[in-house]
């Protein structure tokens, strides 16, 4: 390749050791610089490497705009830039050249690809799209105009529809107008339009796909249909009050998102690193922080009370069970550990064996249903039928899953920062007698943690 | 410590150091006897061992397996008996009203229950004298029985206290500070040294870090200590040698693998309403009446809990501050008996486990839910149960890793205990209206084991007499909450103190003497 086709590159950060970089490719008409808020949010002790892809931005003279040719740019930029493992993080017309390159690490098992983030892509599929919308999309920016400015301006609000802070779409418009004209016209004409969807077929690996529900093209629905049958671990958020420029309209929560995707792939939960400066701060005792620095580094055994198929339908019962919203704490290695060290809760129900024996057969009922070939719908309605009649062995057994589940989540420090807990922070052994002075309504005192999410009270009970 | 020998004869071995156990200790000791006591468990160092943290405390709970039978069974582990010197104490919740004089003779008033074989009056100065030396903390006037006083001010009231005060005073239901036996300013505990206030860091069900709970291992143990008893951890008691009288001449038990024989004059057998009668079962004793496990009994305990626009931090604070006796006899009650009501905070993992068990939510809804864990508050009740002949303990065909039958408990309420719990939930979930909750739901439960080997007049229908002394063998005592004939309404731990108290004090009138 010649130096000059090499693809302009934004690199942020130092990952900790064996952790993955994260590789950021952008929509049409963006660049490297529309995932500025995102990287600045986290922060230097993770690894992003942005991209121009041909086209756009720095690598504006690059050429090369069929979805292959993106995806050979990329491989090469990785190549250069990237040591270890990676994540690709695709933006809408980067999803469509991201699910490329998973397919082609699957066919050659690369196992330093370690997942995809793929925020309102362009399916593998030719992208849903009017021939009137394609020509306005021509009309719009396919060539030079004196209006240019207003024109991109209203590509990026989308005629202020969408909740844009002004100095954000100020950059990215200028952003658009850097880019070559050629390469617009030959994604809204081509690229778009490329079938993969059979050459892409089905991808192995973590997958999340995000959208905004304001997104109208590329939204939840949309992704629902055509990009998750191409993900067997694919796994849909949803961004409330968003559309389709994720990045720019909400950086925190996709920040967010990316932490917990990033600690999930490295196999750990994810713990905000407030949370653990809290744990590591003088509120909270010796004893106290040795008992949850254990619990977060803690490996579930190799072998145990339930085997890898028992395992495997206990993992996919607990995904439905306990949907984590990004925490990655390991519930299945949790009860794992529970049952193969034989520690009790003290008691159980006169209808059931000893715990794991129940789990045993419980699990080996389920996996009979072909549980985990089933779809999340048709899990949920086999679930739901466990439940059905108060009292027998299943409905009981069905309770022991809810209430393990919930104390091997519960008791980890990801759950703990998430809802804003500050128990832990009363001292105790060998440390000041501190406890809480501030104990009425709305007296929270200052060391104590926020909540990651607040949800209006009362709103989430079905 | 003072050591005793295995080889002499001691004048009594206590087993199990918690509520029924301690204060005897320390009585029988102070009176100059030989006492050693036995514990399962093992010695804990709050100052060391404890940690603010749900699961890693629950070694304090028992976690021997039991089984739960019946159409209501109820949920042993934390939910009530402990293990370590200390017995459950070292996890009770600390809150100590007493014993409401009707609920000793429901009976009588009823015909429905069974009265205890003694009176209120005969209680008090026992319950004075416990709520004096352990430090209970209580308002000033204590509205359902004015003449009370309580030795030390009340403990500081929390959001969900602030909350179910502001509820019930819409219904226009009386609260007030809760009897806490917790200190609310420094206390002198004699033979222990200075108890340091409550700091209101809430992990009472996790073991006290402070002292300022009045545990056992901060009040009668002490003491005990001080008299000379021994306590011996990691020991559990599995069977006794007697004579040809059939008085028991000797306890064995288990210590790291080995058993140790201990010989005695006289018994105190306080293990609980569980272990207690599975000792006598296993061992065959104390049984002439057929007593022995049946009448099993838990407190209605249904809880109801609500979101609030406010901070909660239901974590925060002693968890149950405020107190309702109000409804001990509700006028429009269809049923016999009452219950009290006290506010509730439950720090997570507990909280969270009775979220996925008692509401079976799950699914993103239970994330959902969990996520307003900082805007949630509860009332709970804990009310009278009557004693059926269908619910009972019994031991199962299954053993224990000693070789020891496994505990099989059936328990179903009665249309008393469903009416009564649907009363309570009435009245709390208007409470929590009236106070601005949405999302307002309850969690059906019961609490405390009580009853199984209980005490009478007639040997003929009970397993103990009013002292707790077996009618069937003179050097056997059994001190702990399953002598208790009727549940009561109150939470059990200060009655069964008091008890404990009296009987220490029967035996020393009586029981020594006799045994010589």
């Amino acid at each position: 390749m010649r130096t000059e086709d090499r693809l302009a590159a934004k690199v942020r950060g130092t990952a900790a050791d064996g952790a993955p970089t994260l590789v950021l490719m952008h929509f049409l008409g963006g660049s490297h610089r529309e995932w500025d808020e995102v990287v600045a949010l986290l922060g230097e002790n993770v690894r992003t490497v942005a991209l121009d892809m041909p086209g756009f931005g720095d690598s504006a003279q690059v050429p090369g705009y069929s979805v292959a040719e993106m995806a050979d740019a990329v491989e090469s930029a990785i190549h250069e830039q990237v040591e270890g493992p990676y994540i690709l993080v695709g933006h809408s017309m980067s999803g469509k050249v991201s699910m490329v390159l998973a397919r082609r690490a699957q066919d050659r098992a690369d196992k330093s690809l370690l997942g995809l983030v793929l925020i309102a892509p362009s399916p593998p599929s030719p992208e849903p799209m009017s021939d009137e919308k394609r020509s306005m999309m021509l009309g719009l920016l396919g060539e030079r105009h004196p209006d240019d400015r207003a024109r991109a301006r209203s590509f990026i609000t989308k005629n202020e529809l969408r909740d844009i802070l002004p100095e954000i779409e100020e950059r990215a418009s200028l952003e658009v107008l850097r880019m070559n004209r050629a390469a617009w016209t030959a994604w809204v004409t081509k690229g778009s339009k490329e079938d993969w969807s059979e050459r892409v077929g089905t991808l192995e690996l973590p997958a999340l796909v995000i959208a905004g529900d304001k997104d109208l093209s590329l939204g939840p629905e949309q992704q629902e249909t055509l990009t998750l049958p191409h993900l067997h671990q694919g796994e849909l958020k949803t961004v409330a009050r968003c559309s389709h420029l994720v990045p720019m309209e909400k950086p925190e929560e996709l920040a967010m998102l990316l932490r917990a995707f990033l600690a999930k792939a490295a196999g750990q939960a994810y713990v905000p690193g407030e949370y653990l400066a809290f744990i590591a701060s003088e509120r909270v005792s010796p004893k106290t922080r040795e008992v949850l620095e254990t619990r977060m580094a803690a490996k579930p055994p190799a072998e145990g009370a339930l085997n890898d198929r028992q395992m495997k339908t206990l993992r996919a019962m607990l995904a439905r069970v306990l949907p984590q919203q990004g925490t990655g704490i390991d519930l299945a290695g949790a009860v794992q550990e529970r049952l193969t060290n034989g520690k009790g809760d003290g008691w159980r129900y006169a209808v059931l064996p000893p715990d794991a024996q129940a789990y045993r057969i419980g699990l080996d009922l389920l996996a009979a249903q072909n549980f985990t070939g089933l779809d999340a719908a048709q899990q949920d309605a086999l679930l739901t039928r466990l439940a059905a009649e108060p009292g027998t062995p299943e409905a009981r057994w069905f309770e022991e899953v809810r209430g393990d589940a919930v104390v091997a989540y519960m008791a980890h420090p990801a759950a703990l920062a998430r809802i804003g807990y500050s128990g832990i922070g009363v001292g105790g052994a060998n440390t000041p007698h501190q406890g809480f002075v501030s104990i009425g309504p709305n007296q929270r005192e200052d060391w104590e943690p926020l909540a990651l999410v607040d949800p209006a009270p009362g709103e989430a009970a079905r | 410590m003072k050591k005793q020998s295995t080889k002499e004869v001691v004048d009594v071995v206590v087993i199990g150091t918690g509520a029924g156990a301690s204060p005897v200790m320390a009585k029988l000791g102070e009176a100059g006897l030989s006492v050693v006591a036995l514990e399962a468990g093992r010695w804990w160092d709050p100052a060391k061992d404890y940690a603010a943290d749900e699961s890693q405390m629950s070694e304090l709970y028992w976690l021997g397996e039991r089984i739960s039978a019946g159409r209501t069974p109820t949920a042993f582990g934390g939910n009530n008996s402990g293990t370590g010197v200390g017995g459950s104490m070292l996890h009770w919740g600390a809150f100590v009203p007493r014993a409401d004089p009707r609920d000793l003779k429901l009976f009588t008033d009823s015909g429905l229950g069974c009265d205890f074989p003694l009176s209120y009056d005969d209680l008090l100065p026992f319950y004075q004298e416990v709520e004096r030396f352990i430090g209970v903390s209580g308002p000033a006037y204590y509205p359902w029985d004015p003449q009370r006083q309580y030795p030390l001010g009340p403990i500081a009231l929390n959001a969900p206290a602030i909350a179910m005060q502001k509820g019930f005073a819409a219904l226009g239901v009386e609260t007030a500070e809760a009897p806490i036996a917790a200190v609310s300013q420094r206390f002198a505990q004699p033979a222990y040294g200075e108890r340091p206030p409550c700091v209101g860091c809430g992990f009472c069900h996790q073991g006290c870090v402070y002292g300022a709970k009045a545990s056992m291992d901060v009040t009668y143990i002490p003491r005990a200590l001080a008299a000379g008893v021994e306590i011996r951890p990691n020991s559990f008691v599995h069977s006794f040698e007697r004579d040809a009288q059939g008085r028991i001449t000797a306890v064995v038990y288990r210590n790291n693998g080995v058993d140790v024989r201990q010989r005695c004059r006289s018994v105190y057998l306080c293990a609980g309403a569980i272990e207690t009668p599975r000792l006598l079962l296993h061992t065959g004793l104390a049984n002439s009446s057929g007593q022995v496990g049946k009448n099993f009994m838990a407190h209605m305990a249904t809880q109801v809990w609500g979101t609030f626009a406010d901070e909660m931090r239901m974590n925060k604070g002693f968890p149950a501050s405020l107190i309702s006796e109000a409804t001990m006899r509700p006028a429009d009650a269809d049923f016999v008996g009452g219950y009290l009501t006290q506010s509730l905070g439950v720090v997570p993992v507990t909280f969270s486990r009775q979220v996925a068990r008692g509401r079976g939510l799950w699914g993103k809804a239970l994330v959902d839910y969990l996520d307003q864990y900082n805007h949630i508050a509860g009332i709970g009740a804990n009310g009278d149960c009557l004693p059926y002949p269908g619910n009972f303990l019994e031991l199962s065909e299954e053993k224990d890793a000693l070789g020891i039958p496994v505990p099989r408990i059936h328990f179903s309420y009665g249309a008393n205990e469903f009416r009564m719990s649907a009363h309570a939930e009435k009245l709390m979930t208007d409470a929590w209206k009236a106070a601005g909750a949405s999302d307002i739901w309850t969690f059906q439960r019961s609490a405390h084991t009580i009853g199984t080997c209980r005490m009478g007049d007639d040997p003929g229908s009970s397993v103990v007499d009013a002292f707790g002394r077996s009618h069937d063998i003179p050097n056997l005592w059994i001190s702990d909450n399953s002598t208790f004939p009727a549940a009561l309404a109150a939470n059990p731990a200060l009655t069964i103190m008091a008890l404990a108290v009296r009987s220490a004090r029967r035996f020393l009138e009586v029981g020594s003497l006799a045994q010589r």
